[in-house]
């Protein structure tokens, strides 16, 4: 190989030790050891009732928010796995769309549905001709449990029906023969041997709760504080960095230990869903169930985003585009210093950026990994993954900021932390289809005169096109959604869609919500185009995380 | 043409290859046979440049290779798998070294390499629609397209079935003779080498033992392996014949060669006799094979049909041992 190619094999290690691992240690240092000397005082403040109620709340609702999806999600795993009835796929398809889709736009559709200027409250206050909004649920505790289990049904639903389809029933059978009917079938036989996908399941459903920032900040009125929400508080509402820098540790700890955790889990289970064989309800209980069940699902999935889309077409007379008209105009008094618009502009050109960085950076990482040692190599690129948007967002503010990294004015920085965010998943798209070249391809393209850059043109660029184009989508939508890091990073001017949602959201007045709506809507309409190509593109193909 | 040099190569603490030399004619079919293991798709690979060597030299009409990439030897080799390239049409496979060499007359070329093999009207199919067979149609004709100074193929019929083997033997010898291709091919089994080469190098733990055309390697195997893989039988060494034999050999192995074997006197006094039982024979169409036992040692040969009659097995009988088949191995 020439040495040149041997170089920009080692760009993507560059680009994670100067945007992963320096602004990491940056924090470390900036907690540990603030004016250079080790300070534990300093950790001792995080011991503080403050701080402990923090991490006490952030344990429970992701406890609660786990124990309750799961519980919903079991039923509904069942049904989907025994029986195939119209509309199954679909809801399978919707359930994962919510999963994919940015936390402000989960935000903003919850807030449509059932907040005080909400559809359910509208109707609520016709029918009962009240005054005032009688369903009062921001702010409360309540709203932030439904809004996770929205987001994280898909995770149980897909790993439990993923392990169940892969089963055959003759345990099951046997347990019949010998006697075990109803409940006791249950409690004796299913239940217990789903254990290793419940326990999987779990874990990941409580790593992303744990998180949980924008549902949170944007729902919780900041009545509530989670580990994540509070780093971001301390470091820009209080500008106390050294004890951000202590609670992101303590955050960046325990995510690894999570993380381990369900790696191990992970390995127990079979990859694949594959869509099982099944047979259609007969019966009225059958019906019964399934009918239960996918009215739950459609309700839980659907009325918010159709919720979302109705408040960004009514105003006060009814239907109207006047709120996305509005989005190109300064309105006076908007909490904004540019149009919305220009947002939208922002996004775009930043998701752009982010899909060339992290294509090319994915795919050189892909070979690396392909050529050197994959066993310290996957891991290291899989290492964003687990640290929290906040936490790289925070990284970046406290050691990007002074030369020769001064980067804080450069357009590139908000691209910088999507490519961070996105590169797993862009290696992971891309890895399956180069680990299916066969050497002897290379070789053979070698032997009939391919030099080594046309070996590369020829034979590799060509076969892995499909994973490519999943990880250009990836990065796109990502780049489009990612709230955490770009509102830590992001200035006034280059504010992002969902950092000026999350802003028009926290302001009063119909404008501003009906603003906040609309382009929650673009937003919404954007990463479900993403995720329809990608389901399509994938069909043939595997790919997951 | 082309000549190797005591090449050695080591992978970790395996000598993959001993100080292999060997020379290839222009036009000469050469096989390189041996167990699985025993170095010979090593050797084809650093032919081709695909892996590098530890010492030793490759010359080509004279020059040493050394240095020259795989891109650039002008060499085909064909894989075991084939190595079709999915993403292109049968067509644009054959093609493929014509473009990357940017030879002229592409597509009176491909559709000439396309017809020698057989597969003329099917340019257009996608490869992954082929049949095995086809396949292996296609992959020939993608390294004989650019006229290789060398064509190697490495276990060419391995992932057929049996009679599809057979069939595409004689075939594939005519298209090399035909088109005066020099031709180095690898494989395991010895029908096929000798189907098809014109000279056999017989491999054995990184070593070539011997090379040789076939019926020379089978008239006269040069050690015991060589027998042994060619399915001649194991030798006895001189102690043991001079006993069984009532008369003096001097010599560490001989082999008693199985074309040398008779149960009657066919030979006279040319032969020697030993006493043995006849342990198993079986019926094959054109003849008996038989199997004797003298002491500890099995001997197995062919019985025409005409000669007298096979006793039943257990019998004690004669074995006669036709004094130009006692071969002295090394």
């Amino acid at each position: 190989m020439v040495p040149l190619a041997r170089l920009l094999l080692l760009l993507p290690l560059l680009f994670l030790a100067l945007f992963y691992v320096w602004p990491l240690l940056s924090i470390l240092v900036l907690g540990l050891a603030p004016d250079g000397t080790l300070a534990t005082g300093q950790l001792r403040q995080l011991l503080s009732p403050w701080h402990l109620n923090t991490l006490a709340f952030t344990v429970v609702q992701a406890l609660l928010s786990t124990a309750l999806t799961i519980a919903l999600a079991l039923p509904a795993a069942w049904v989907c796995v025994r029986w195939s009835f119209p509309g199954r796929s679909l809801l399978l398809s919707l359930s994962t769309l919510a999963f994919v889709l940015p936390t402000v736009v989960v935000a903003a559709a919850f807030s449509a549905l059932i907040g005080s200027r909400g559809v359910v409250n509208d109707l609520l206050q016709q029918i009962l001709a009240l005054d005032t909004a009688p369903l009062r649920l921001e702010g409360t505790l309540a709203i932030i449990l439904i809004t996770h289990v929205f987001y994280n049904f898909a995770v149980a639903l897909r790993i439990i029906t993923g392990f169940w389809a892969n089963r055959s029933t003759v345990l099951e059978d046997a347990a019949r023969v010998l006697g075990a009917q109803g409940w006791r079938l249950w409690w004796e036989i299913r239940l217990p041997l789903l254990r290793p996908a419940l326990l999987a399941a779990a874990a990941l459903i409580f790593i992303f709760t744990f998180t949980s920032f924008g549902v949170i900040i944007i729902l919780g009125e900041l009545r509530f504080s989670t580990l994540e929400v509070e780093i971001y508080l301390q470091a820009v509402n209080l500008f106390n960095l050294p004890v951000a820098a202590g609670l992101s540790l303590l955050q960046i700890t325990l995510m690894l230990v999570l993380m381990l955790a369900y790696t191990r889990l992970r390995q127990r289970l079979p990859l694949a869903l594959r869509a099982a064989h099944a047979p259609r309800p007969q019966g009225w209980r059958q019906w019964a169930a399934v009918s239960a069940v996918s009215g739950f699902m459609l309700v839980l999935l659907a009325a918010p985003l159709l919720a979302l889309v109705l408040r960004s077409l009514s105003g006060a007379g009814g239907l109207t585009g006047a709120w996305y008209a509005a989005l190109s105009r300064d309105v006076r008094g908007s909490v904004l210093f540019v149009p919305p618009v220009h947002a939208v502009g922002n996004s775009l050109f930043y998701a752009f950026c982010t899909t060339g960085m992290a294509l090319v950076l994915g795919l050189l990482a892909a070979s690396l990994m392909q050529r050197r040692s994959r066993r310290w190599l996957d891991p290291l690129f899989m290492l964003p993954l687990a640290t929290s948007a906040v936490t790289l967002g925070f990284g970046f503010i406290v050691a990007l900021d002074e030369p020769p990294l001064d980067l804080r004015a450069s357009p590139l920085l908000i691209p910088i932390a999507h490519t961070l965010v996105a590169l797993p998943f862009v290696v992971r798209s891309i890895l399956p289809s180069l680990d299916a070249i066969s050497p002897s391809l290379r070789e053979s393209a070698s032997v009939l005169g391919a030099a080594p850059w046309q070996v590369w043109r020829q034979i590799d660029l060509p076969l892995v096109s499909r994973g490519l184009l999943v990880g250009a989508i990836f990065a796109f939508t990502i780049s489009m959604g990612e709230f955490g890091a770009s509102l830590f990073i992001a200035r006034p001017a280059n504010a992002t869609i969902p950092v000026v949602i999350y802003r028009l959201l926290g302001q009063p007045g119909t404008m501003n919500m009906g603003q906040a709506m609309a382009m929650s809507v673009i937003l919404l309409l954007t990463c479900s185009l993403g995720f329809i190509v990608i389901e399509r593109v994938q069909r043939a193909g595997s790919g997951a995380f | 043409m082309l000549q190797l040099r005591h090449v050695c190569k080591r992978f970790g603490n395996t000598q993959v290859l001993n100080d292999v030399s060997l020379e290839v004619q222009a036009g000469e079919i050469v096989c390189l046979l041996g167990p699985s293991g025993c170095g010979k798709t090593t050797l084809l690979r650093i032919i081709a440049g695909l892996e590098a060597t530890d010492k030793g030299a490759i010359l080509l009409q004279g020059v040493d290779l050394e240095g020259v990439p795989v891109h650039e030897r002008n060499f085909g080799l064909m894989f075991q798998d084939y190595a079709l390239f999915p993403h292109m049409t049968v067509e644009q496979n054959v093609a493929f070294g014509l473009r990357m060499r940017r030879q002229d007359g592409l597509a009176q070329r491909t559709s000439e390499a396309l017809s020698l093999v057989g597969m003329k009207d099917m340019g257009q199919r996608d490869v992954s629609s082929l049949s095995g067979g086809e396949q292996q149609r296609v992959a020939l004709a993608r390294s004989l397209a650019p006229k290789p100074s060398l064509l190697m193929l490495d276990e060419p019929l391995a992932s057929l079935d049996a009679g599809l083997r057979e069939r595409l033997l004689p075939e594939l010898r005519q298209i090399f003779v035909e088109t005066g291709q020099t031709v180095i091919t690898v494989t395991h089994d010895q029908q096929e080498a000798s189907a098809i080469a014109d000279r056999i190098a017989i491999m054995n733990a990184g070593r070539i033992e011997q090379y040789d055309t076939p019926q020379a390697l089978y008239a006269r195997p040069r050690n015991a392996f060589v027998a042994e893989f060619l399915g001649l039988g194991s030798p006895v060494n001189g102690e043991w014949l001079t006993v069984q034999a009532e008369e003096t050999f001097k010599g560490e192995h001989f082999l008693l060669h199985p074309a040398g074997l008779r149960l009657a006197d066919a030979a006279g006094d040319d032969a020697i006799v030993l006493e043995g039982t006849l342990v198993e024979r079986s019926y094959q169409g054109e003849n008996w094979r038989l199997t004797v036992r003298v002491a500890d040692k099995a001997f197995r040969f062919r019985h025409s049909l005409e000669a007298e009659p096979v006793p039943e097995p257990g019998t004690n009988v004669w074995l006669h041992v036709v004094r130009d088949w006692i071969l002295r191995l090394e």
